[in-house]
């Protein structure tokens, strides 16, 4: 595998659960460029879930490869998948069921930095300071327990810990999903500046397309748990082919136009 | 214009926090006609929930409540279930997970119509086809969880509807699902009210859900309310510089992505903090010193009005 290869490769991946009239996840491939950004949508029940803890092997696939940085994640096991796994982290859609309610957040953004002996415990409080100001949260907030943040707030606590590994992916599942209109804004701001200064690839999963039109150059539409559409993420948008894509696309609810805005004088 | 159903007049209520108690709602004034579709939108921390909990008169036994509350079509106090109808936004919360979906409906009219549990049966069979569940008659005896997330949500208005409520209040009631089930619900809710001229209140915090049912949105910012409107004008012409700000973003994430996202700058308030003048203040990108020191207060009537120092009313 030479290093110019895609960063992500999934192929053929499949799953059916036990019992399952249908599968989960049946036979599905795409690649991953370094610093690329793409969004996985579908409907819920889509399979885009599973699929992505089948990438990261939370659930083991029935086949398939899923190969990151060129090497076969389903072969490694112990020390080296670990190692492997840093580079790939996952950030989910309530920060407040990923993070420990009775353990303060920085600790928690510490956590990474000490298990993969990336940082020697002197250092590590001003890492994790340098950490969360990177997410855009006031270092002080470190000595807070999760409930004691915003849920905006929180999200920025899971990304810092998901940076601590200094990882080249990040496996994004619907991470703005339960936020309010400007947080959402804050969070996908934040995670583009992330790419654009650390050349961070995603996987975002989400069936929210203001999401994904924000947050992606290129869009895979998942519906009973095959990938019905892929392009990018604009042009598959506007020009919907896939009836799964159409559905989703004709669900989603529009505002008025605008009109100039009224004259405002304080 | 029709008649007023609810009507609020400085609702202010604070919620036991630990040992302390915070401030939720610092004096709502608002009110509702019969018939009316209205959206109370705000972001978390808002109010908004609590709004309708104080409506509903659901708020927890130690929360400390001032001001108005009117239901001048319905007595001295509407009964949750059977004058007023509540739809929350997991509707797992709602519905009992031990009773069929079928006595879950029958019940209502049982309890709050007098109705005969035989002839409440029936009634119910019409009611889940009227919410849009497939073969009613053979799934009436199903718990709930034998349904899809949309499907219960179904189920819920079904519950919601059943007694025939004059106001139904809805709480994100699709902020749990997918695009493509919300739409289902948010088309399946519209239909409903406008058939039986049922009044909708309708919190959220998504602009474009407000604008696809609700006649008239209401937007709250720390426990206040900001600015009101006709929905079609709020979401094309907003005054407030909050709904301005809230705008921009939502618009941004229609439009295929160039560039950052406009944001509100800073966090939203903290509950349990003290607000001197204008609470958006340090927010706005308009703020002078007049809006820090002074509150704005409200121009316009119950309706159609805004509180901001810079806006035009």
């Amino acid at each position: 595998m030479s290093p110019a290869g895609p960063l992500l490769e999934v192929e053929g991946l499949a799953k059916r659960w036990p019992g399952a009239a249908a599968a989960a996840v049946s036979d599905v491939s795409f690649t991953l460029a370094e610093s690329e950004r793409v969004a996985l949508v579908g409907a819920s029940g889509s399979g885009k879930t599973t699929l992505a803890r089948l990438i990261v092997r939370l659930i083991e696939p029935d086949r398939g490869v899923v190969r990151f940085a060129g090497r076969d994640l389903l072969a490694l096991s112990g020390e080296p998948l670990r190692r492997l796994r840093a580079g790939l982290q996952l950030v989910f859609q309530d920060p407040l069921a990923a993070l420990d309610p009775r353990r303060r957040v920085g600790r928690q953004v510490a956590d990474p930095l000490r298990v993969h002996g990336l940082v020697p415990r002197a250092d590590r409080p001003a890492a994790v300071a340098a950490l969360f100001a990177r997410v855009g949260l006031d270092p002080a907030l470190a000595e807070r327990f999760p409930h004691e943040l915003s849920g905006g707030q929180r999200q920025r606590v899971a990304i810092a810990r998901a940076l601590a590994c200094r990882p080249r992916l990040l496996l994004l599942d619907e991470p703005v999903a339960q936020l309010d209109v400007s947080v959402k804004a804050q969070i996908l701001n934040l995670l583009d500046r992330l790419r654009r200064e650390e050349g961070l690839a995603w996987l975002l999963i989400t069936h929210d397309l203001g999401a994904a039109r924000a947050a992606s150059d290129r869009i895979l539409v998942m519906a009973e748990g095959r990938i019905v559409e892929e392009g990018q993420t604009a042009a598959v948008l506007a020009a919907p082919r896939a009836p799964a894509t159409r559905a989703l696309v004709a669900a989603e609810l529009r505002l008025p136009p605008p009109e100039p805005a009224p004259r405002l004088s304080p | 214009m029709s008649a007023l159903l609810l009507e609020l007049r400085g609702l202010a209520v604070s919620l036991p926090l630990g040992r302390r108690c915070v401030p939720a709602l610092r004096g709502l004034d608002l009110e509702l006609r019969s018939g009316e579709r209205l959206a109370l939108l705000g972001e978390s921390g808002s109010g908004k929930s609590t709004a309708l909990l104080a409506i509903v008169g659901l708020l927890p036994e130690e929360a400390r409540i001032e001001g108005l509350r009117r239901f001048p079509l319905l007595g001295r106090e509407p009964v949750p279930g059977r004058d007023l109808g509540l739809v929350l936004q997991d509707p797992f919360a709602s519905l009992n997970p031990v009773l069929s979906v079928g006595e879950q409906i029958a019940e209502v009219l049982v309890a709050h119509r007098g109705a005969r549990w035989s002839e409440a049966r029936r009634a119910a069979v019409v009611l889940l086809e009227r919410v849009g569940i497939a073969d009613p008659e053979r799934r009436l005896d199903d718990p709930p969880h034998r349904f899809s997330g949309g499907q219960r949500q179904r189920i819920a208005i079904a519950v919601a509807i059943a007694a025939g409520p004059r106001l139904l209040l809805a709480d994100e009631p699709t902020s749990a699902l997918d695009t493509v089930v919300q739409a289902q619900i948010l088309d399946l809710l519209d239909g409903l009210v406008r058939e039986q001229g049922t009044a909708l209140l309708l919190v959220t915090h998504d602009l474009a859900v407000a604008g696809r049912i609700a006649d008239r949105i209401a937007v709250l910012y720390a426990g206040r309310l900001v600015e009101s409107a006709p929905a079609g004008r709020l979401l094309r012409t907003p005054r407030h510089p909050y709904t301005r700000a809230l705008l921009a973003t939502a618009r941004d994430l229609e439009r295929a992505g160039a560039g950052p996202l406009a944001e509100i700058a800073g966090p939203p308030p903290e509950p349990a903090g003290r607000i001197q003048g204008c609470a958006f203040a340090p927010r706005c990108p308009l703020a002078v010193d007049r809006c820090r020191r002074e509150r704005p207060l409200w121009r316009g009537d119950a309706r159609d009005g805004v509180a901001c120092h810079a806006a035009e009313p």
